[in-house]
């Protein structure tokens, strides 16, 4: 009994300390969804921390807050468990996401969903061709791909949410929208990089 | 497509060692026939045509002679029976050798982190670790530390410069990922950052101590881990400080707000 534990423990120590380091591209798809998750938990907190009381869109922000940190959590996870580099500009992410947050919030219920809507359709598109290079690569990284395919399906719920909830009646809607769907874009494409 | 170029470019130079080492008489059978054993067994990709590690393992015998160069690569050739042109294998140069020496460095490094952090007698882990996989690997640059400073010239050569830091790296790196350390946040870049500090200028304090045994560098190195310790406290007080701004900023917006009647806890 003794040994059986003794062996458990040496393979478990096996795993835990010779992980070797990830391939190029996997590392890169790790870094930036792992940057992604903790931008959108950024701006899901500025909004609550101005949506926060709000009857209407208060609950409807916390729900969509609440998955955003379990998509975190599993990104931290992979981070850790597969030695994944992360992004160098994560205190960028941190100030500019939940300055994101704060302000759309600020301009109204409607802005805040707008946001939400541009953000939650730069990501899923972005989930998307990673979805496709991942099912390119030869070897078939299943873990992966399903927690990228969960976290998509969210964001696109979270997408869904917003346009019920009077996203496209904000003030300059397309403007706002499309300046937020760049800024997203030239997020995704620093985090891969840096 | 770099296999390919690779392995003609390695029939040239085969073509060239053949050339000149029938000169070499006595020695051209032997091998030219080793030669094509090795092309024989560098088809599965992994090793690109001779056995390179052979010669450079060879060849850091030569280094306290003739420094980190390809004087050092052609003896080196030599003396486990290649022709002396056989350094036509490595184009850039001493880089090459340091490159080998480097990775075998590591590699043993990673043994030693291993070994150290899985042993039943009191494994260590967090900053012990570090600090003695830090001695553990300047103690292998004692064979050939009166050459290290040209190592490090050599290193630091634009075309070199960015395979060194990425070789360096991946070592802190390592470091860290043995001594327990799983941040996902900017914290990654602040240890490593630290540990590149302290080891290079270990590094350099080492290459002019004169003392028995470098007891003056470890006593240096000593006391730049007692500077990191009081630099993280520093620091650990300091995020206090931003903390404390942050919670009297956060408090003054919502006073505002409620101010201008916008805040939810307006009357």
């Amino acid at each position: 009994m003794m040994k059986v534990r003794r062996l458990a423990v040496s393979l478990l120590r096996c795993r835990y300390y010779s992980t070797p380091r990830p391939h190029p591209a996997i590392d890169r798809i790790i870094r930036v969804d792992h940057a992604g998750e903790y931008g959108a938990d950024r701006i899901y907190t500025g909004q609550m921390a101005v949506l926060g009381t709000h009857p209407s869109a208060g609950p409807v922000v916390k729900h969509m807050w609440e998955q955003e940190k379990a998509h975190l959590e599993l990104f931290e996870r992979l981070v850790k468990e597969r030695r994944v580099r992360p992004t160098a500009l994560m205190p960028l992410w941190n100030i500019a996401g939940y300055a994101l947050g704060a302000g759309s919030a600020l301009l109204g219920k409607e802005a805040a969903m707008a946001c939400t809507v541009a953000v939650e359709q730069a990501i899923g598109e972005h989930y998307n061709d990673q979805l496709r290079e991942l099912l390119n690569r030869e070897e078939k990284d299943e873990e992966l791909l399903k927690s990228i395919k969960d976290c998509r399906d969210d964001e696109l719920d979270h997408l869904e949410t917003g346009l019920e909830h009077d996203a496209e009646q904000a003030p300059a809607y397309e403007i706002f929208s499309q300046i937020i769907r760049t800024g997203c874009k030239t997020a995704i494409w620093l985090s891969e990089r840096i | 497509m770099y296999m390919y170029t690779n392995m003609s470019s390695f029939r040239f130079r085969l073509s060239f060692i053949g050339i000149f080492s029938s000169v070499n008489i006595r020695n051209s059978s032997r091998v030219s026939s080793r030669l094509f054993c090795s092309e024989a067994k560098s088809n599965d990709g992994s090793s690109p045509g001779i056995d390179r590690k052979l010669i450079l393992d060879s060849s850091l015998q030569f280094v306290s002679q003739y420094g980190w160069s390809v004087k050092a690569l052609e003896s080196g050739a030599k003396a486990v029976d290649f022709p002396g042109v056989a350094h036509g294998l490595f184009p850039s140069g001493g880089i090459e050798l340091i490159e080998h020496f480097e990775f075998d460095c590591n590699a043993r490094l990673i043994k030693y982190l291993e070994d150290m952090t899985t042993r039943d007698n009191e494994p260590l882990k967090g900053g012990r670790l570090v600090q003695s996989a830090v001695e553990e690997r300047l103690q292998m640059l004692i064979p050939y530390i009166d050459k290290w400073p040209e190592a490090l010239s050599i290193k630091a050569y634009p075309s070199n410069a960015v395979g060194s830091l990425e070789r360096a790296s991946q070592m802190f790196d390592d470091i860290w990922y043995y001594a327990g350390d799983r941040s996902t946040d900017f914290n990654w870049y602040t240890k490593r950052g630290i540990l590149a500090a302290v080891y290079c200028t270990t590094e350099l304090y080492m290459i002019q101590d004169k003392s028995v045994n470098f007891q003056d560098t470890w006593d240096f190195l000593r006391r730049r881990f007692q500077d990191t310790r009081t630099f993280t406290e520093c620091r650990q007080q300091a995020e206090g400080i931003v903390g404390g701004a942050y919670e009297f900023g956060s408090a003054a917006i919502t006073t505002v707000m409620n101010l201008v009647g916008f805040g939810s806890r307006n009357r």
